[in-house]
């Protein structure tokens, strides 16, 4: 298998795409690009057999992964069953930075402090990022992850672009045509979004 | 596993992002008119001179002027001539 080259700017975000997680998907969007990183999710990556090497391949591509497993629960939806996707992509990525520990780090997420250790026993030892389910948690998890010595994003300016996003997030649904933002194309055109918000409020 | 990472890679243009995600120009450009719409449209000359009769704050709060002074200075002053504590 070949080895994808590694884009140092690129996160892997492992994250629940439903409703209920869309403050923290926008803030994990502005908290990252206002650190000068790019989100990659799985978004893009149709369903099929090939769905889990197209996973491993982007992880493989991205210096960093966050995996937030703080939604990892039991559905509404008979038979109750519990949401795995991240967990396993969690172990790729482990994995991968296992094997090429130069190449790839990984931080994981949780909104409750050391219910990870008790749900992934396996991570003892393993320092989670707590982020108390808030968006404000999830920019200073980020800015504590990931440190810039020059051009530093505080967390009260990724509060200020959050706050823009937000506000803007109804006429960027629009213009996408789309009142799904866990689709390829808002997620893209969020992370674009974000990109312009940093520049125009540098340049106020 | 560290618990923070240094980065040192420069910060990405708004361009630069918009290609590495698939964003076309011209859906920048329409995400850049979209985001300049949600700020207050700069002063100009002719406003700060007092043309409009208008005073607009830094943050775009509209209130009176009169003169190059806003009505808020002028009753001030005239009701500390007139004895009248605020």
């Amino acid at each position: 298998m070949t080895r994808p080259r590694v884009e140092p700017n690129s996160v892997f975000l492992n994250i629940p795409y439903d409703k209920k997680f869309q403050p923290l998907y926008l803030a994990y969007i502005v908290g990252l690009t206002e650190l000068g990183l790019t989100p990659k999710a799985t978004l893009a990556i149709p369903g099929g057999v090939a769905r889990l090497d197209r996973i491993f391949s982007l992880i493989q591509q991205c210096g960093y992964s966050v995996h937030d497993l703080s939604r990892v629960e039991l559905d509404r939806t008979p038979p109750p069953t519990p949401r795995f996707n991240m967990p396993v992509e969690l172990g790729l990525a482990i994995a991968w930075a296992k094997l090429n520990p130069n190449r790839h780090t990984w931080f994981v997420c949780e909104s409750v402090n050391r219910r990870g250790q008790k749900s992934v026993s396996d991570l003892n030892g393993t320092d989670f990022n707590i982020h108390d389910g808030t968006p404000e948690g999830v920019m200073r998890e980020l800015a504590n992850a990931f440190v810039r010595r020059v051009d530093r994003a505080t967390v009260p300016q990724m509060m200020r672009s959050y706050m823009k996003i937000k506000r803007v997030l109804p006429k960027i649904k629009s213009n996408a045509g789309s009142e799904n933002v866990f689709t390829a194309r808002m997620f893209s055109e969020l992370i674009t979004t974000a990109a312009a918000i940093r520049n125009k409020e540098k340049l106020l | 596993m560290g618990r923070s990472v240094i980065i040192t890679t420069p910060i990405p243009s708004v361009e630069e992002v918009a290609r590495s995600v698939g964003v076309s120009q011209a859906r920048l450009r329409r995400i850049r008119e979209i985001i300049d719409g949600t700020y207050p449209p700069k002063t100009s000359k002719g406003m700060a001179s007092g043309l409009d009769g208008r005073h607009r704050d830094a943050d775009g709060k509209i209130t009176e002027k009169r003169g190059n002074r806003k009505t808020v200075s002028l009753n001030t002053k005239k009701r500390a001539k007139a004895g009248i504590s605020s």
